[in-house]
């Protein structure tokens, strides 16, 4: 009778058992498409049996297991990353792109033809006002341009480090989320196995990895430790460490522009600078967009930008070939007179302040070039002689102005076919990242299913078990009545 | 050029796509899979090296040689981060089952290697 009422005790706790493993693939199908969910298995295990010694055996429950594997959960992340960067630099680089258009038929280009043009005109027509007006005109079209693009190349700019300091305070806030998890982790009665809780916190890390690359460890007590690149602390337990984005001018070595745009920096909580360990996630690349390609051409606090110095030697070269020449032989002679000024106190706004003076008329600019060899229609030919030149003075960079101004726009183009590649290439890598953690740690909606055709068949043939044991019990109790 | 073999250059990038779309689930069923298409893609490019080309239609065999291009790409960064995922894999595995050696190196695994034997 006493061995009837084990087994019967028996049974009854292995249907709790299934109970609990039906739970747990409940939870499984029910969470497969929830993001940072990885699939839950429940450990049975065997009681001791020794019917001689009395033990009846049994199943109990052991520990909840999680299939989640960190190695593959930080190949997702690290690929992410990367992709962050990729796209972010793409979406950038579209937007400047923009700035420099090559066709030749609008923009500085178009200008710049226009401007040659028209010397080559006068200089055929050396008498004709209408060719030295047609002249003034092009040449504030070309300053016009020139500023166009460098108030354009300025908006941009400001776009990015706005985007710079809204990705701080997103990778700020996302840290917060997983501090307030930490917290939680540590409160919960369910501990550091809160699975709920664990998808939280990795969906959350997957988001985080978009904007910036970190490693992120988990601890024993079921917190997470986030470290930027593996040194400087964002999350530990439940102490955050604020990252902020400032824009300053770098102290050393000394900056040669002193009125130069401000480099992008990110900083620690403890006050160190640490942009030169951020390089990938959109944050790297908002870094590298705004500190290194747009310096390039609106300049910095150690040189010029391409734009600016292409707005600068042109004006300084045109001025230097009108100022040489006259404008009648006199006695005395006439010289002429410059026609373009810019903002000589800061190089790096060159491009942003080039005008054409408003006081020069048509009768100042200079027909004559005195030579040595004299030539009456020198200047204009001079003039025109910039869009294929044969001196060196006329040269930038040992280029045409137009050849350079093609040579910025090709470097934009490079990097944005070099982006646009690799988002293409980083996104096949995410799948290919993602589907390696489904393999390990996903949940497989055909491998639940099995499990609860199996668990179901146990737990009938158990409750039937139950039954004949119930049966047999009520026998014996008959039989001793 | 001529249109086979522009239809070469295309039957390579074709065969190098198809590839990068196995590659994004790296199982060893799909490996062999893979590996099959590259072989074809290779073959299709010598075709095409020994096919008589026309110099008018360079642009479009420029314009085809740089999708190939980036497929190829493509294909080995899909390549490699498959490899590096697996030998990560195996050293860690290696470090669970065996430890670690004296040199704090993870210990030799040992595991069955696949013997292919042409006739």
């Amino acid at each position: 009778m006493a061995n009837l009422l084990a087994t019967l005790l028996n049974s009854s706790a292995a249907l709790d058992v299934y109970d609990r493993v039906l739970e747990v693939t409940q939870s499984n199908v029910t969470n497969s498409s929830t993001p940072g969910y990885a699939k839950q298995s429940l450990r049975l295990e065997a009681l001791p049996f020794d019917p001689a010694k009395g033990l009846p055996g049994g199943v109990t429950a052991g520990e909840m297991q999680s299939s989640r594997d960190e190695y593959a959960e930080q190949a997702v992340r690290r690929q992410t990353s990367q992709l962050g960067h990729e796209q972010q630099a793409a979406t950038t680089l579209t937007a400047l792109q923009g700035v420099f258009d090559i066709s030749g038929e609008i923009g500085l280009p178009h200008a710049l033809n226009q401007f040659f043009q028209a010397a080559s005109a006068w200089g055929q027509a050396p008498g004709s006002t209408a060719a030295r007006q047609t002249v003034i005109e092009r040449a504030i079209d070309v300053a016009q341009n020139f500023r166009a693009s460098a108030t354009t190349l300025q908006n941009l700019t400001r776009d990015t480090e706005t985007q710079f300091k809204n990705t701080v305070d997103q990778v700020n806030r996302l840290v917060g989320q997983i501090q307030q998890y930490n917290h939680f982790v540590q409160q919960s009665v369910s501990g550091p196995h809160d699975m709920g809780m664990d998808a939280q916190v990795h969906a959350d890390l997957e988001n985080l990895s978009e904007l910036i690359d970190f490693n992120a460890v988990r601890q024993t007590d079921g917190t997470t430790t986030i470290l930027l690149n593996g040194r400087v602390p964002l999350l530990v337990g439940e102490q955050q460490f604020p990252l902020s984005a400032q824009m300053a001018m770098p102290s050393a070595p000394s900056p040669i522009n002193d009125n130069a745009p401000p480099f992008a920096r990110l900083v620690a909580s403890d006050g160190s600078d640490v942009t030169a360990q951020t390089t990938d996630g959109k944050l790297g690349a908002l870094l590298d967009l705004r500190n290194r390609v747009l310096s390039s051409y609106i300049g910095d606090a150690y040189q010029p930008g391409s734009l600016n110095r292409m707005a600068s030697q042109f004006a300084d070269r045109v001025n230097e070939i009108l100022t040489s020449g006259n404008i009648s032989d006199g006695p005395p002679p006439v010289p002429g007179v410059p026609i373009f000024r810019c903002d000589a106190t800061n190089a790096t706004i060159a491009a942003l302040t080039l005008t054409v003076d408003p006081t020069v008329t048509p009768d100042q600019l200079p027909l004559i070039s005195p030579g040595p060899p004299y030539v009456g229609n020198g200047i204009p030919l001079a003039l025109s002689q910039l869009s294929v030149p044969s001196d060196d003075a006329d040269r930038i960079d040992g280029v045409s102005y137009s050849e350079f101004y093609g040579q910025m726009a090709s470097k934009v183009g490079g990097l944005l076919k070099s982006a646009q590649g690799g988002t293409q290439v980083q996104q096949s890598l995410v799948a290919q990242a993602k589907n390696q953690r489904q393999q390990l740690s996903g949940v497989s909606l055909d491998e639940e299913a099995m499990i609860l055709v199996e668990f179901q068949r146990a737990y009938q043939a158990n409750s039937r078990f139950i039954t004949v044991l119930d049966q047999l019990t009520q026998e014996t109790i008959d039989i001793l009545r | 050029m001529s249109a086979s073999a522009n239809e070469r250059l295309a039957a390579a990038r074709v065969a190098v796509d198809n590839a990068c779309q196995l590659l994004i689930s790296p199982t060893p069923i799909q490996m062999d899979r893979c590996a099959r298409l590259l072989e074809s893609a290779a073959a299709e490019l010598r075709s095409f090296l020994k096919s008589p080309r026309a110099s008018q239609t360079r642009a479009e065999e420029l314009a085809e040689t740089r999708s190939l291009v980036s497929s190829i790409v493509r294909a080995k960064c899909l390549l490699e981060s498959a490899g590096a995922f697996y030998a990560n894999w195996v050293r860690c595995l290696a470090a669970l089952c065996g430890g670690y050696t004296g040199h704090g190196q993870p210990a030799p695994l040992e595991r069955g290697g696949r013997l292919l034997a042409k006739g």
